[in-house]
């Protein structure tokens, strides 16, 4: 198929060639940042490229393996991570004026175990300021653009992940998911993402959105490619969260998905509806028993829960923002900066909103009428899944309504929101959730399919995840060591 | 302006809520393991977390022993304590709250609706306890000639609130309260109490109304005064001023204070016009406090004896005043030390005496650390008591037993500072004094007895000051007095 895309490596293939020396870590390096010099004037999915330190890294890397002392099997792969992850000594700014210049003096937890293990971190990448966006068009400091149509955007809010793994930048990425940020822009670049369970990766480090939605997430070119990148930062993990070194030919044999009934959310369009019926089909043909999930609530009241819910905390998580100490130099050393000039010179417009809403989200009557609700629909969301994972091990749903739009028609809040429908869910409810690209919309851009299992059978997630895979028409031509 | 009394002369009263804020006595903070030590230089005891850095999470740690210390004051104070509760998030901006929230209790504090008793001016007072909660402290602005400075160091340091019920009517019941409050942080281990430190910090909460009346006025809130003697002249000040703005304007503006000790006022911070709204949330990344009956009964167990009853059984069993009690239970250790020197000795009362007005003075230190053992001042006491030393031997004996392990009674006897009641030597003394000095001899003899006192310091001096003073008394009297019957049977 024409949609196979060269370039793009999977990591059994990368850690083969680098185990057997076929490869050396520098020489990967090189080729990664070779590729990012004619990729990114079109792609722009880094704010930041630390080549000086890729380099160093990769060549520490290939002394460690001389010496025959690897520390994982992926030491030398280069990665590369979404803005809002902490980097000690390199800048993260939540592609945000506020923190256009803070260098952090600490590495996030998921930082520090990719470095431990010996990857390589070749920069940071573009997202919507804070988070807060689903085109990373809300970024204030780079536009990226979707690697298999520029005209169209990456999705969000991890936008520059998702385009740098598609473009064949890297071979995997760091986002983070709060309501759907790591799934959908997967779903859009022809991608796999994945969103843990609550709590599975530390978050630690991680500049929060939401802190009761946040999850540190991985994106990558298979299911297997970021089983393994999970099962590096999720530790300790227990064995039936990990996908067996060789999976293939295991079936999904009476293993029960449920796939959602007619009318839970609005209708679907053509495209996305033969998406869903033909790997629903091809699940059954792996030896899975198809049944319908009944029990969900409306993903439209999930939906409106998570608007609560994450604004008021990400109204309260940006209240740190004081203009004190982030914002850029004080206008009058000898005065405290006042923090509704700083703030309202240095937050884009996508934050003020939800600062504004989050607020009043949290004051006075709002309070009662529209905060407390959303945490009742939380726990009946979460009930839900309860019911369904009672009756069944899987839920396949579409990741997204349609294709990636296009970057010129600018999106109403509204509009941006739908984007989340289906992936919010599994966000509410705290459930490891996966998106595999499956199908092609009506302009031949990439959809999605995303499978949510209970906590604890992420190794069948993933198993199913590479079954949809197998048939979805996206995966990369594997170019091995060319 | 004298407290109350002139309040109450127009018919009206103060109606006073503190609202106290102790640090625990813990090593880390509470949700990181930095170090709450005071006095380190600016910002080297802070972390991503207490400072609030991007992405510092609290997730997964809270300081146990904190929480722990928070149900001892709960329970030292009679609350019940909630079986779950939950922190929450407190919005503010203030340029030394680096998060822009505190994290503290709202809705489901860790205890609720306990009491705590006292005697003020005598009478004795229960103050009833609206709650105790869990919160963190605050960083710290420093003014430098370069301009302010946010040192973090204190920020994340737990704290409790300990909210009262508006049960206090004057300035001096106000600081009773707070002596009493602080003896029993200080008994249980929970605070260290160091006002000068800001460990224990207090806002007062102040309406005024006629007497007899049920209805609560509008109230002022004088923030974070750090001494008793200020919360109580702040009081007196405040409740004068709010009586003044009633009786001119007919009401009183609800505003936030603070109390200015230079000037002996209160001053306006911000008016208040509604209650600020804090927009609580529940912090999402520390998991719900549940505190199992067993932990509750573990800690029960844990509370010391507490200074209310304490003093009770001080007064009964050694029959001291109460303000010997209440001194002996103010600092910690001290009457733990007072019990085992006072079991040892046969003169409880003047181990007493030592201990209050001697020994206190040489080790004036909080808690109380003696250089002298207790057995020590059981002998020394027992010294003075038999009369082998006279008192004034005993206290300064007392310095120099500091940091020694030397029994007073060797340290005595080889300075050879015991008493003498040989009558030889007290009588020729006595002899010598009067010769030595005959017009107060003379005075004596003509019925100005009060001229004794002359001679007996001369002998005193003469004895090296070791002559038994009673006897010494004694001795003089009996020698003036048979002089005087020889100069009469001769006239």
């Amino acid at each position: 198929m024409s949609a196979r895309r060269e370039g793009r490596l999977t990591l059994p293939a990368l850690c083969r060639a680098l185990a057997c020396g076929a490869l050396s870590s520098l020489e990967l390096t090189r080729r990664c940042l070779g590729r990012l010099e004619r990729l990114e004037p079109t792609v722009g999915a880094f704010l930041t490229l630390d080549a000086p330190g890729a380099l160093a890294a990769a060549a520490a890397s290939d002394r460690r393996r001389q010496a025959g002392a690897p520390l994982h099997p992926l030491d030398g792969v280069p990665y590369a991570v979404k803005d809002n992850l902490c980097t000690r000594g390199l800048r993260t700014t939540c592609a945000s004026r506020m923190l256009e210049n803070y260098i952090p003096p600490y590495d996030a937890d998921a930082v520090a175990r990719l470095r431990g293990a010996g990857c390589v971190l070749l920069g940071k990448l573009n997202m919507d300021e804070f988070s807060f966006g689903s085109t990373t068009m809300t970024s204030a400091l780079g536009v990226t653009r979707n690697p298999l149509d520029p005209a169209r955007v990456p999705g969000g809010s991890s936008g520059g992940a998702a385009a740098a793994v598609a473009a064949g930048e890297l071979p995997f990425a760091v986002g983070s998911d709060t309501g759907g940020s790591v799934r959908q822009p997967a779903a859009f670049c022809g991608v796999t993402g994945f969103k843990p369970a609550a709590g599975r990766i530390s978050r630690y480090g991680l500049v929060a959105f939401a802190p009761s939605l946040d999850c540190v997430g991985v994106l990558a070119n298979t299911a297997a490619d970021a089983a393994r990148v999970y099962a590096l930062l999720a530790q300790p993990l227990p064995a039936q969260e990990l996908l067996p070194a060789d999976d293939s030919g295991a079936g999904l044999s009476g293993v029960r998905v449920a796939v959602p009934p007619q009318g839970w959310g609005p209708p679907l369009s053509d495209a996305v509806g033969r998406a869903l019926d033909r790997g629903a089909d091809c699940l059954r043909r792996a030896g899975a028993l198809l049944c319908t999930a009944d029990c969900l609530p409306p993903p439209e009241t999930a939906l409106l829960s998570y608007v609560a819910l994450s604004t008021a905390e990400a109204a309260s998580d940006l209240a740190r923002f004081d203009g004190i100490r982030f914002g850029g130099p004080a206008r009058d050393p000898s005065a405290l900066p006042d923090p509704a000039e700083v703030r309202g010179d240095c937050f884009g417009p996508e934050v003020k909103r939800r600062i504004l809403l989050g607020t009043a989200l949290l004051s006075g009557e709002f309070r009662a009428r529209c905060y407390q609700p959303a945490c009742l629909v939380r726990e009946a969301v979460r009930d839900g899944f309860a019911r369904l994972f009672g009756e069944a091990e899987l839920l396949l749903t579409p990741t997204v309504p349609g294709g990636a739009p296009r970057a010129d028609v600018p999106l109403s809040p509204r509009e941006a929101g739908q984007m989340d429908l289906y992936t919010v869910p599994a966000s509410l409810a705290g459930l490891p959730a996966l998106s595999v690209p499956f199908g092609r919309d009506e302009n031949a851009m990439p959809l999605g399919l995303q499978l949510v299992a209970p906590p604890g059978r992420e190794a069948l997630l993933f198993r199913a995840g590479a079954i949809l895979e197998a048939a979805g028409g996206w995966l990369p031509e594997e170019v091995g060591n060319e | 302006m004298n407290d109350g009394g002139a309040l109450r002369r127009q018919g009206y009263e103060a109606v006073v809520g503190l609202e106290v804020h102790a640090e625990l006595k813990t090593r880390t903070k509470l949700f990181c393991g930095c170090s709450t030590a005071f006095g380190a230089p600016p910002n080297t005891q802070c972390c991503p977390v207490c400072a609030g850095l991007p992405g510092g999470l609290v997730a997964g740690r809270l300081n146990r022993r904190a929480v722990e210390l928070a149900l001892l004051a709960g329970l030292a104070l009679g609350c019940d304590i909630a079986g779950y509760s939950h922190m929450d998030r407190k919005h503010y901006f203030y340029p030394d709250l680096p998060r822009g929230y505190q994290l503290s209790q709202d809705g489901e504090p860790l205890c609720r609706g306990g009491y705590l008793e006292f005697a003020a001016a005598g009478v004795p007072t229960r103050v009833r306890i609206a709650r105790v909660h869990l919160e963190e402290d605050a960083g710290k602005l420093l003014h430098t000639p370069q301009g302010a400075m946010l040192d973090c160091n204190r920020c994340g340091v737990p704290l409790i609130e300990i909210v009262t019920e508006p049960d206090l009517r004057s300035g001096a019941g106000a600081a009773a309260f707070l002596r009493e409050l602080r003896a029993v942080l200080l008994a249980c281990g929970i605070s260290d109490c160091r006002m000068q430190e800001g460990s224990l910090r207090c806002d007062v909460n102040l309406s005024v109304r006629r007497i007899g009346e049920e209805t609560l006025g509008t109230r002022t809130e004088i923030k974070n005064i750090n001494s008793f003697a200020f919360v109580e002249k702040a009081i007196a000040y405040e409740a004068g001023r709010q009586l003044e703005e009633l009786v001119r304007t007919g009401q009183v503006r609800q505003r936030t204070l603070r109390y200015n000790p230079a000037a002996g006022r209160t001053e306006v911070m911000r008016d208040k016009e509604r209650a600020a709204d804090y927009r609580f949330l529940r912090e999402p990344d520390v998991p719900e406090l549940c505190v199992s009956r067993a932990t509750v009964e573990r800690l029960r167990r844990e509370l010391p004896e507490l200074p209310a009853a304490r003093r009770a059984r001080l007064q009964t069993a050694y029959g001291m005043r109460a303000e010997d009690a209440a001194t002996l239970t103010a600092l910690p250790g001290l009457a733990e030390f007072f019990g085992q020197a006072a079991a040892a000795s046969a003169y409880p009362d003047l181990v007493l005496n030592l201990l209050l007005s001697d020994l206190l003075r040489i080790c004036p230190g909080e808690p109380f650390v003696s250089p002298v053992s207790p057995g020590q001042l059981a002998e020394l006491a027992d010294l003075a008591g038999e009369g082998s030393v006279n008192r004034s031997t005993a206290k300064r004996l007392l310095p120099r037993l500091a940091g020694t392990q030397e029994s007073p009674r060797a340290l005595a006897e080889r300075e050879q500072l015991t008493q003498i009641r040989d009558p030889g030597r007290i009588a020729a003394w006595a002899a010598q004094a009067v010769a030595e000095l005959p017009r107060p001899a003379a005075d004596y003899r003509s019925g100005r007895s009060n001229a004794l006192q002359a001679l007996q310091g001369r002998l005193m001096a003469l004895s090296g000051g070791r002559a038994d003073p009673v006897q010494a008394a004694q001795a003089l009297r009996a020698l003036l007095e048979t002089n005087r019957e020889e100069e009469e049977s001769h006239v």
